[in-house]
């Protein structure tokens, strides 16, 4: 083996392992991760904080009373990893450590259920078609990924579901020096899992669209003030909770500092549409803060 | 020593006085200053006095003047004056020091604001100032250089704003345009006229819009051998408003296209041409004009830009460019052709 390709499949499992060893995303999406690095040979990390919870039950798209007082908080750590072949073929991997409770009915009564622990591995093979223009440039990806039931599936509320998905994500974006645009519609073919859970197939589309109104050339800084939408359409299905399945729709303000090959992320969303195929615990809303890293 | 070198003030005999020609009131300035900028054939003629005018107004022909006479105008000065010649960049605002507009706006660009104000205060601290000599105006530039400086920096943030900018209704009328127009990307404007300082080499560069997104490229191009890197922080500064890499050249090291496109290339962006400032001897041999680099001892072949033919031979100062796709097929050894954009014959 030559000393580069040893050097590139050192990275290669540099990355691999820092995902699994530090941490996945249900995400489709990765808009940091579709930024940088598209050099060759290029790797990078991000850490992502996810938290999620709420205690309104729906049932279709309306509120109804909670008299039991069903509710589920999410806290997620996605470890991600990603490497850069060449600009046009990358390979990611994510990896999340979860933390999570909810109060579900069981025999008319409330209970109480938690899991902790390593979720699913994703991992992704971003192929990407670059167009430089003179001052703008432009990249439509095409992503297979492959959702590994790494996560255990033994907790009340399991981490994992113990399925194999695959997901197919069709995404394009735009930057130009004042502006950047995402678009990222995918579809994810879940298959049954263990413990009774066969969750619907999901259909979304995300989309960032984003300023640029700070830029410091000397010391390459600045700042990306994005406003997110995330639409989700998801077939009938059953977990743990109950029937899962319906639509939503949230959205919220994203903001993105950098400074040269450091970046921080810090967004939150709310559900703007949730309509569910059965009752159930809202999503609620979510508060995301990541950094990442390139090299 | 006053950090100014203005201290001098010559009686304000012009103080009422106005020009016989357009009337605006003129500036004091002493004999000898008249004595060191005209033409040799014009000094003969300068009257037995200590003090004359000089006349400010831009479009105003007359440069020296005493109360209703006219003495000597554009024609018959020695050098060009700056204040008399606003739209061309290549005429100096600073004589002592040799800053022009077209010198400014290079650094702006280059940096994002001036450091000709504090250059020159430094200069003039260590006493190498010599207004009354070198100024036609017979005194100090700096009110004349912060104008330039502040209309230079008006226009980069002007043209900055413009790019990225927007505001709120354009950039969402824009976003639905180009969610809806998929495959539309924006229009462009090329990076022509990039002034290239000297030691430095300008790269005009598609798509480089971000510089965290860019951060490969910086960092390839910051291994290159021939940079140096005590400038711009490792030797390169990314401009995403503008789409150009400047690099910061070490002396005497000879310039590696071939790097600086695999660089470009492999941190995932496309070079489009590369501006350089060459400074060496010209000699011709048979139909092709080759310069050698004083510093580095690179050869080119230059190719003049117009009809207008480069001299036979002598030292020249020029500023050229190649385009990007050319550089991959560059023969090792053989000259680098390149298209002359100015030219200053030195010697």
């Amino acid at each position: 083996m030559s000393g580069r390709a040893g050097r590139r499949l050192l990275r290669v499992l540099l990355v691999a392992l820092g995902g699994a060893g530090l941490g996945m995303p249900a995400w489709a999406h990765q808009p940091v991760m579709d930024m940088a690095p598209r050099w060759e040979e290029g790797y990078g990390f991000q850490v992502r904080h996810e938290s999620r919870s709420s205690d309104a039950l729906k049932d279709g798209d309306s509120e109804v009373d909670n008299p039991l007082g069903r509710k589920r908080r999410v806290n997620t750590l996605w470890w991600e990893g990603i490497y850069t072949f060449k600009r046009e073929v990358r390979l990611s991997l994510k990896v999340p450590w979860i933390d999570q409770s909810r109060t579900v009915v069981r025999n008319g009564a409330a209970v109480r259920q938690s899991g902790v622990g390593w979720g699913d591995a994703i991992i992704g093979v971003p192929l990407k078609h670059y167009r430089n223009l003179e001052d703008s440039t432009w990249n439509v990806a095409f992503t297979p990924s492959l959702r590994v039931p790494t996560g255990s599936t033994a907790d009340a509320f399991p981490v994992g579901d113990g399925s194999w998905d695959l997901g197919l994500s069709l995404s394009r974006s735009v930057e130009a020096f004042g502006l950047y645009q995402y678009y990222d519609l995918f579809y994810w073919f879940n298959t049954r899992g263990k413990r009774g859970i066969a969750e619907g197939d999901e259909l979304g589309l995300d989309v960032n669209l984003g300023i640029h109104p700070y830029h410091n050339k000397a010391t390459n800084t600045g700042v990306f003030l994005m406003w997110d939408l995330s639409a989700r359409y998801q077939d009938r299905g059953v977990d743990g909770e109950g029937i899962s399945g319906g639509a939503r729709v949230s959205t919220g303000p994203v903001l993105v500092w950098y400074r040269d090959n450091l970046m921080v992320r810090a967004e939150y969303k709310f559900p703007a549409y949730e309509k569910m195929d059965a009752p159930r615990v809202s999503r609620g809303s979510e508060v995301n803060i990541g950094i990442g890293i390139t090299f | 020593m006053s950090e100014t070198c203005c201290e001098f003030h010559p009686p304000a005999i012009c103080g009422p006085a106005k020009c016989p020609a357009c009337g605006a009131l003129g500036k004091p300035v002493k004999r000898i200053t008249l004595g060191a900028l005209l033409k040799p054939e014009h000094r003969p003629r300068i009257p037995i006095q200590e003090e004359f005018c000089f006349c400010r107004t831009a479009n105003c022909e007359v440069v020296y003047f005493r109360p209703g006479e006219v003495h000597f105008q554009k024609e018959d000065l020695a050098v060009k004056v700056g204040l008399k010649e606003p739209n061309d960049p290549t005429v100096p605002v600073c004589y002592c020091f040799g800053w022009m507009p077209e010198k400014i706006r290079s650094e702006v660009q280059a940096i994002g604001k001036s450091t000709v104000v504090d250059q020159i205060k430094a200069q003039v601290k260590t006493g190498n100032c010599y207004c009354e000599v070198t100024n036609p105006q017979g005194s100090c530039c700096l009110g004349n250089i912060t104008g330039v400086v502040q209309k230079v920096e008006r226009d980069f943030q002007r043209i900055a704003r413009a790019k990225g900018g927007m505001n709120m209704s354009k950039t969402v009328l824009l976003v639905l345009m180009s969610a809806l127009a998929v495959g539309a990307a924006y229009a462009s404007e090329a990076g022509e006229g990039a002034v290239v300082p000297p030691h430095q080499a300008i790269v005009q560069v598609k798509g480089v819009v971000c510089s965290f997104c860019a951060y490969g490229t910086e960092k390839n191009l910051s291994k290159l051998q021939f940079l140096d890197s005590t400038q711009f922080g490792d030797g390169v500064l990314m401009d995403i408003h503008a789409n150009r890499i400047t690099l910061a050249l070490a002396h005497g090291k000879p310039v590696d296209l071939k790097g600086i496109h695999e660089a470009i290339v492999k941190g995932g962006y496309d070079p489009v041409r590369v501006h350089l400032r060459l400074r060496g001897t010209l000699e011709r041999h048979g139909d092709r004009s080759l310069l050698t680099d004083s510093e580095t001892g690179q050869v080119f072949e230059l190719k003049p830009r117009g009809p207008e033919p480069l001299p036979e031979q002598g030292v020249v100062e020029i500023q050229a460019h190649l385009e990007a796709d050319r550089i991959p097929s560059l023969a090792e050894g053989q000259p680098i052709r390149v298209t002359v954009d100015t030219l200053e014959k030195v010697s």
